[in-house]
C-alpha cells in the first residue's frame, strides 16, 4: 500500500535519548530507526514508559537526542518550529484565548494577518464541528472539545506532519471513539502524514496503515506491524481480532518480559 | 540555595496557580436562583447583630462609654464631622496618598518582577537583597520616610507605595517564574519566536498571579497609609484616628477605623470587579459570567 522506495518524510536514525537526573544516567530510548512515509498514517504503540513520547519529542524538536539524528524532507530536526504541528494528551490550550483565538494564535503568530488567519481558523473550527463555540474559552469547553480545538489549532497552521502524543488519552472511552472516527475522516480528506502514540491496540489498528510496537524501559522498537485491512476498519472483524491478539500479545511481552518465539507479524527486529 | 529561593517566594505568594483572594467569597451556587433581597437579608445578619448587641450592652451599661462608646454616639460624630466637612478633606487626603502610592507601585513592582521572574540572572542577582528587604515590616520604614521625605503627602505615598509593591513583587515574580512549560512548548510548535514568548504567552498566562498580587497588595497599602497619617502627616483618616485619641474623642477613633474599614472594602470590590472583567477566562473565577 505504501511506496517504500518513495523518500521517507519522517525519518530517525540512530536515535537515543539518555536523561540524566542526580547524577544517575536513564536511558529512555535505546538507539531507534523509523522511517515514515509521506502521507502515511503510522502510530506508535507501547506501554507506559517506553519511550514513545520521547521519541516523538525528538521529532518535534522539543528535546535533542543523545545520539543519532532525526529528520524531515532529509533536512535535520533542530527545534521545534510550525511545519511540524504537535497535539498534546493535556491539549495545550491557551486559557486565556477564545477558541477562535486560539486555532488563529499560529497564523496571527507567523505573520500571515488577521484576515488570512480568521479564514483559516473558521475553516478548521468547522471541519471538527465546534461552529458556534468560537467565542467560548476553554475552561467552557469539554475533554472532547478541547481536543477539537488542539486538532484545528494545529490544522490551521497547515503543518508538513501532525504529531500525536496521546491525543485521546484523558478522553472517556465513548468520546474517543468519536474523536478516532472524526480524526479518520478528516485525515481521508488531505492524508497528511501522521506520526501518533498511543497505548492503546484498538486505537492503531483503527487508525494506523502501520503499528510501530515499542518495548518498556529502555525504549526499542521490536516490531512495525502493517495493518493491511481498508478503513473505516471495523474492530470486530476477524482479522482485527486477530491483529488485536497479536498486537496485545507483542505489547504485552515486553511488560512482562519477552519469552520464546518471535511473533509471526513481526517484520522488523531492531 | 535554589531551594531556598522558591520556598521563600512561594511563602510570600499564598496565590499558587489559582489566585486565592484570603477571604473566600460564599458560594453563589448554595443560594441557588432566589437571589436578591432573601440573599442581602442573610449577607446583613452578622453586621446589623453585632451593632445592635453591642449597642445594648452599652445602653445596659456593661461597656464603659469611653472604652468604647455606643454605636449611637460613633453615628452622632460621624455626623458631626461630615456635616462640617473636615471628614471628606481627612477622607480626599487619604484617597490620593492611597491611589498615587498604588499607582507608583504597580508601575515599578510589575514590570520589575516579570524581569526577575523571567531571568534567571536577576533572580539571583536581586535574591538575597529580596529576602532581607521582604520582612521589615511597613511600619518600621515610617523614620526613614520621614526623613527622606518629611511631613507630609510624600512620605505617606513612599510607603504605600511600598506597601503594596512587595505583595506585587512577589505575586508577579511567581506567576512568571511558574507558567506551565506546556503552553511555551505549544507556542514554540506554533512558529512562535523566542522573543514573543514573554508577551504572547508568559505575560497573559501570569496575569491571574500579577492581579492576586495587586489585590494583596492594595490591602497590604492601608496599613502603610495609616500609620504614615498617623505620625507623618496633618491629614487624612489615620491622622483623624490619632488626633481624635488626643482629644479624648474615642467616638472619632471608631468613625476614623470605620472609615478604613469602608475604603479599604471599596477599593478591594473594585480591584475585583475590576480581575472578573479583565479574566474572564480563568477558572478559579466564577462560572456566572
Amino acid at each position: 500500500m505504501i511506496d517504500r522506495a518513495a523518500p521517507a518524510k519522517i525519518r530517525a536514525k540512530g536515535v537515543a535519548k539518555t536523561f540524566s537526573s542526580e547524577g544517575r544516567d536513564v536511558v529512555a530510548l535505546q538507539p531507534v530507526d523509523l522511517a515514515v512515509a509521506e502521507g502515511e498514517f503510522v502510530c506508535i504503540l507501547g506501554p507506559s514508559g517506553c519511550g514513545k513520547s520521547t521519541l516523538l519529542r525528538i521529532v518535534a524538536g522539543l528535546i535533542a537526542p543523545s545520539a543519532g539524528s532525526a529528520t524531515l524532507d532529509g533536512r535535520p530536526i533542530t527545534g521545534p518550529g510550525p511545519e511540524r504541528g504537535l497535539v498534546f494528551q493535556e491539549y495545550a490550550l491557551f486559557p486565556w484565548l477564545t477558541v477562535m483565538q486560539n486555532v488563529m494564535y499560529g497564523p496571527l503568530v507567523r505573520g500571515l494577518g488577521r484576515r488570512e488567519a480568521e479564514r483559516r481558523a473558521k475553516t478548521q473550527i468547522a471541519r471538527v464541528g465546534l461552529e458556534g463555540f468560537e467565542q467560548h474559552f476553554p475552561r467552557q469547553l469539554s475533554g472532547g472539545m478541547k481536543q477539537r480545538v488542539g486538532i484545528a489549532r494545529v490544522w490551521a497552521n497547515q503543518p508538513d506532519v501532525m504529531l500525536m502524543d496521546e491525543p485521546f488519552g484523558a478522553l472517556d472511552a465513548i468520546t474517543r471513539n468519536i474523536l478516532q472516527r472524526d480524526l479518520l475522516k478528516l485525515w481521508l480528506e488531505e492524508r497528511h502524514t501522521v506520526l501518533f502514540v498511543t497505548h492503546s491496540v484498538d486505537e492503531a489498528i483503527f487508525l494506523a496503515d502501520r503499528v510501530v510496537v515499542m518495548s518498556a524501559r529502555p525504549g526499542r522498537i521490536t516490531a512495525i506491524v502493517p495493518v493491511e485491512a481498508p478503513r473505516p476498519r471495523d474492530l470486530l472483524a476477524p482479522e482485527s481480532i486477530t491483529l488485536k491478539a497479536e498486537l496485545t500479545r507483542l505489547v504485552e511481552d515486553q511488560v512482562m518480559g519477552a519469552r520464546g518465539e518471535p511473533s509471526r507479524l513481526r517484520e522488523y527486529v531492531n | 540555595m535554589a531551594v531556598a529561593v522558591q520556598e521563600a517566594v512561594r511563602d510570600g505568594a499564598p496565590s499558587a496557580a489559582p489566585p486565592a483572594d484570603g477571604v473566600p467569597a460564599p458560594s453563589r451556587r448554595r443560594w441557588g436562583p432566589r437571589r436578591g433581597l432573601e440573599t442581602l437579608l442573610v449577607y446583613l445578619v452578622m453586621p446589623v447583630g453585632l451593632l445592635a448587641l453591642w449597642q445594648i450592652a452599652s445602653d445596659l451599661g456593661w461597656i464603659s462609654a469611653y472604652l468604647l462608646p455606643p454605636p449611637s454616639r460613633a453615628a452622632t460624630g460621624f455626623w458631626e464631622i461630615a456635616t462640617d466637612g473636615t471628614l471628606w478633606l481627612h477622607v480626599k487626603a487619604s484617597l490620593f496618598r492611597s491611589i498615587a502610592g498604588f499607582l507608583i507601585a504597580t508601575s515599578i513592582a510589575v514590570p520589575l518582577g516579570v524581569l526577575v521572574g523571567w531571568s534567571p540572572l536577576f533572580r539571583r542577582l536581586s535574591h538575597i537583597t529580596l529576602l532581607l528587604l521582604i520582612p521589615i515590616p511597613i511600619t518600621a520604614w515610617i523614620s526613614i520616610a520621614i526623613v527622606w521625605f518629611g511631613i507630609g503627602d510624600a512620605s505617606a505615598v513612599f510607603l504605600v507605595a511600598l506597601g503594596a509593591a512587595v505583595p506585587i513583587l512577589i505575586n508577579t515574580i511567581h506567576g512568571v517564574e511558574w507558567v506551565e512549560p506546556i503552553y511555551i512548548e505549544a507556542a514554540r510548535m506554533l512558529g512562535t519566536g523566542p522573543r514573543q514568548i514573554l508577551w504572547r504567552i508568559v505575560l497573559p498566562a501570569a496575569l491571574p498571579n500579577i492581579f492576586t498580587g495587586l489585590r494583596l497588595g492594595l490591602r497590604n497599602s492601608w496599613a502603610g497609609l495609616v500609620v504614615a497619617e498617623m505620625i507623618g502627616a496633618k491629614s487624612g483618616v489615620g491622622y483623624l484616628i490619632w488626633d481624635a485619641r488626643l482629644m479624648m474623642r474615642s467616638d472619632l477613633v471608631i468613625v476614623g477605623m470605620m472609615m478604613v474599614g469602608v475604603l479599604g472594602l471599596v477599593s478591594d470590590q473594585t480591584m475585583s470587579w475590576l480581575g472578573h472583567r479583565l479574566l474572564r477566562w480563568h477558572e478559579g473565577l466564577s462560572r456566572n459570567d
